[in-house]
């Protein structure tokens, strides 16, 4: 046993190595390369592995922004409408309207409200430099989150390099020290990191079997996620921020003015949207204050052009209806979306009404006189363009159209085609057929066909939207 | 001020640069007041009311001391007057001791027992707050007079040197509990702080750190839940609980004492070992000679031996035993589940006295694969003794106890899988360290690897801390006793 130990021991000691206190710089030295190793192997592992689905880091959110940013920089061709804010802009707008009334693809990189609206100018900002200008930019944050300043945890986060904040052009107003801290939380990822680290360590199985879960350009057209109601919490006492006065933050005012100017100057449209509001709280005077102040501020930033304000009277929406003060359950939220496209569409409708080519429908032909629940309607369109004055004109667009019950709204449709790709010249009657596919035509009567043409004028869109009213029965 | 904080770490090493440039001056009596200063300023900071009782205790203990070592009578009544000195001053340091941590617990326990009996007294509680580390310095001072006495050692001539030795700013608040004749002439000259010395500093005080950071904390989560809210558990994850608290105090307290050992390395002194792979004991006297040694071998030395140790017959030396590990429980703490626990340990040693040599064998020589697994069932079957007298020592109350050992059992839940997994992950670098420690034959082996071995060892331990230290500063479960 003795001899089993000295042997051990001298083993332990038989390399060779520095003595003395060249021994202990030598362990010193050692620990801090062992160190850096480790730390630069965690940082590529987090740049590679950056979300799960599971675990406390999409808890706590301090990876959260970076969902978006991997959407943003893995994206290959350019999108027509950016969708920025927190995550009442991920959850209440649906991209699947959006994108057929609008035209084009879309990307929704709502995010995570703590990451201020610098990270939505970045992205803007980075989107630009990649791709130019999109078309349109719809920016939907919750009220509080105006009032959020830089997080560095998040800004650590952007698998950008050192400095990206230059480079894009948003600049924050740095305090004393925030840049060291900056640097340590973004480069030191085994302290800043830890909580993720952890998490993974303590579950080696998913260190590598859970990709990342970029946001990728996407047309949906209703969110399944539900999720316990918090509503009974929300109250003066519980949520005292909510019904406090607006008091904006210097970074959002940065942000704002940032991505205004870039509007007008790259001439893309920039729509800022108004949150859903519960209608209980928003009877509260304190709330009411708050969304007003909210919105003349906003106002500042806006023109007759570029930046608009969408939805300024704010909508209002039932306990049921949601699911926490911000976020819509479905159903409620295609009513919200469908609310703030409706002004966005006037909006253009009435800018580009000029330039704009008379379309119409020369015919509108199902493929069946009736139908049985479940089946999927065709419609044949014939679209007619121009006038016997205006005999070179050509309209090139999209056509889309929804299927709702009699004498409902849009937001309650049961059936949608995407939109198609058109161009109709004069004289001739462009045919158009669309398979209503999205949604699901579930109960027996009659039912109105909305149909959507959009034409694109320069950067703008032009929709005619013609109502076909009781024109579907269903059996 | 706590070990795991980065206040404490700018205080040492600002204690550092001082005394290592009075080093090089060879002014060890300079250094030994920097030391002082540098004790009573970490001791003020956890309660500066404390400071006169830690004062006082000291300059008692120094008088008696030295009126121990220097009896003015003729030899006959010299020896008396030694007698009452010592007893005067271990009644003393005892009713201190007793006032600040028992009073109130016996006062209650006496009105309730007067109570079942139909006599109601109203209950006289003095608002008095335990002062940190009176446990551990009380019965460290206390050595000094009692070596003086038994011949051990001469009066020291140092007034300062005593008060150092008493308030030693490393073990003051969890010890180990030093012995005067073991440390006091550590102080009493120059000392020499070698690389050797530097080096197993370094790695007792990361090790301390990793035990505590990463390894109690860590498992310490599990044993939260479930005694925090024992009735939402049962099966296995109660028995996972007992297992992880079972760890969770041994690297907790392993990891203060180890951080305690390397900092005082640091200086250039020698601390008592404290802990020597305690779960690879194969019986209840093995399990007490590696298990918070410092204590055990005062109880040892101070009581049980005085009481009449083991001379006096079968019966008489397990009365002793008893009635030792019964103190030794409540020194733990004025509860009545920490008496329970001193009592169970109590008792596995009478049983295991009473099974003569197969009982008290600590022969880990293997011959055959019969021997391997009479180790390896001893070894196994004390861990789980000394696991399920845990439980009780954790445990708020009795009936926590109760459900615990009721609720045991073979059921698990959604948890169960993980938090098996986090503890073994969690233990198994206890478990790798504390064989190695075994097999070499010493617990700084590490200090003795070569420099670049050691610095990658030391990185890798280093990047544990970071990563899996709590985000809030937790306190060492011995602090609290």
């Amino acid at each position: 046993m003795q001899e089993q130990a000295d042997r051990l021991r001298s083993l332990l000691t038989r390399i060779a190595g520095p003595k003395g206190w060249a021994g202990i710089a030598a362990t010193v030295c050692c620990v801090l390369a062992t160190l850096l190793v480790l730390n630069t192997a965690a940082y590529y592992y987090l740049q590679e592995q950056p979300k799960s689905a599971h675990g406390p880091e999409a808890v706590i959110g301090a990876r959260g922004p970076l969902s978006g940013w991997h959407g943003l920089i893995d994206l290959k061709e350019p999108v027509d409408t950016l969708i920025l804010g927190d995550s009442e802009a991920g959850v209440n707008l649906v991209t699947g309207p959006i994108a057929d009334r609008l035209g084009g693809n879309i990307i929704n990189l709502g995010n995570n409200a703590y990451s201020s609206l610098l990270m939505d100018a970045w992205m803007l900002e980075y989107y630009v430099q990649k791709f130019g200008p999109p078309r349109n930019v719809i920016l939907l944050r919750s009220c509080y989150s105006y009032q959020y300043s830089r997080i560095l945890e998040f800004m650590a986060v952007v698998p950008l390099e050192w400095g990206y904040w230059d480079r894009l052009g948003t600049v924050p107003d740095w305090k004393a020290g925030e840049l060291q801290k900056l640097f340590i939380s973004k480069y030191a990822v085994l302290d800043s990191d830890s909580d993720v680290l952890t998490y993974r360590l303590m579950h080696p199985l998913d260190l590598f079997a859970q990709p990342y879960t970029k946001i990728t350009p996407l047309s949906y057209y209703s969110k399944g996620t539900m999720i316990a109601s918090t509503m009974k919490n929300y109250n003066r006492e519980k949520w005292p921020w909510e019904f406090s006065p607006f008091r904006p933050s210097s970074d959002s005012m940065n942000a704002l003015t940032d991505m205004s100017n870039l509007a007008r100057s790259l001439g893309f449209q920039f729509y800022i949207a108004i949150g859903p509001e519960w209608d209980e709280a928003y009877q509260d005077p304190g709330r009411q204050a708050k969304v007003s102040g909210m919105e003349k501020w906003l106002t500042q930033f806006t023109d007759s052009q570029y930046v608009h304000l969408v939805l300024t009277t704010p909508m209002t929406f039932r306990e049921d209806q949601m699911q926490n003060v911000d976020h819509l359950r479905p159903g409620a939220e295609r009513q919200y979306t469908e609310a703030a496209l409706g002004e966005i569409v006037s909006i253009q409708n009435i800018m580009s009404a000029v330039q704009a080519k008379p379309v119409g429908l020369a015919s509108v032909v199902l493929d069946k006189r009736e139908y049985t629940i479940g089946e999927q309607p065709t419609v044949t369109l014939s679209l007619t363009t121009g006038t016997s004055i205006d005999t070179t004109a050509s309209v090139e667009g999209d056509v889309s159209c929804l299927i709702r019950p009699s004498g409902k709204s849009d937001s309650e449709w049961v059936y949608r085609a995407p939109a198609t790709a058109v161009v109709a010249h004069y004289g001739d009657n462009t045919e158009v057929s669309l398979t209503l596919n999205v949604g699901k035509l579930g109960k027996a009567g009659a039912y109105d066909l909305i149909v959507f043409l959009r034409q694109s004028v320069g950067r703008l869109s032009f929709e005619t939207r013609i109502e076909r009213l009781n024109m579907i029965k269903v059996k | 001020m706590v070990f795991n904080s980065l206040s404490f770490l700018a205080f040492l090493a600002a204690v550092l640069v001082v005394y290592s440039v009075l080093g090089l001056r060879r002014a060890w009596k300079w250094q030994n007041i920097v030391l002082l200063i540098a004790s009573y300023v970490s001791y003020g900071f956890w309660d500066m009311r404390f400071l006169a009782l830690i004062a006082g205790m000291t300059v008692v203990n120094y008088v008696a001391g030295w009126a121990i070592g220097h009896p003015t009578s003729k030899a006959g009544s010299a020896s008396t007057r030694k007698r009452l000195w010592l007893g005067l001053v271990i009644a003393f340091d005892l009713c201190v001791l007793g006032t600040f941590k028992y009073f109130n617990f016996f006062d209650d326990s006496l009105v309730r027992v007067l109570s079942s009996f139909g006599i109601h007294v109203d209950s006289v509680s003095l608002k008095l707050i335990l002062p940190i580390g009176l446990s551990f310095y009380t019965f460290q001072a206390i050595t000094y007079p009692f070596d003086i006495y038994r011949g051990k050692m001469a009066p020291t001539r140092s007034f300062l040197d005593f008060a150092l030795f008493v308030s030693f700013f490393p073990t003051v608040v969890s010890g180990p509990i030093e012995r005067a004749s073991h440390l006091l002439p550590q102080f009493e000259g120059p000392r020499d702080v070698t690389i050797e010395k530097i080096n197993e500093g370094m790695w007792l005080i990361l090790w301390g750190f990793f035990q505590k950071m990463v390894i109690a904390d860590r498992v310490g989560l599990i044993v939260n839940q479930v005694y925090g809210d024992q009735t939402q558990f049962h099966g296995l994850d109660i028995a996972i609980a007992i297992a992880a608290y079972t760890v969770q105090i041994l690297a907790d307290f392993g990891g203060y004492t180890d951080i305690a050992r390397g900092v005082a390395r640091l200086f250039g002194f020698d601390l008592l070992l404290n802990f020597n792979v305690p779960y690879f004991a194969m019986n209840p006297s093995d399990f007490w000679t590696r298990w918070h040694i410092s204590l055990s071998s005062w109880f040892r030395d101070y009581l049980y031996v005085p009481l009449g140790g083991n001379r006096k017959g079968r019966w008489r030396t397990s009365l002793n035993l008893l009635v030792t590990m019964v103190l030794c429980g409540l020194w733990h703490g004025a509860a009545w589940t920490f008496v329970v626990w001193g009592a169970w340990h109590g008792f596995l040693l009478v049983v295991y006295r009473f099974l003569g040599k197969i009982g008290q064998s600590v022969d880990r020589t293997i011959k055959n694969w019969r021997s391997v697994l009479s180790i390896g069932g001893r070894t196994v079957f004390m861990v789980v003794l000394v696991a399920a007298g845990w439980a009780v020592f954790r445990a708020t109350s009795f009936s926590q106890v109760a459900y615990l050992f009721s609720h045991l059992g073979f059921s698990h839940s959604s948890t169960t899988i993980s938090w098996i997994w986090q503890l073994f992950s969690f233990t198994l670098p206890l478990i790798v360290v504390q064989i190695l420690q075994l097999r070499t034959g010493s617990p700084v082996f590490m200090a003795r690897l070569n420099p670049w071995g050691r610095g990658v060892a030391y990185g890798c331990l280093v990047a544990g801390i970071i990563i899996f230290m709590p985000h809030q500063i937790t306190h060492f479960i011995y602090q609290a006793f």
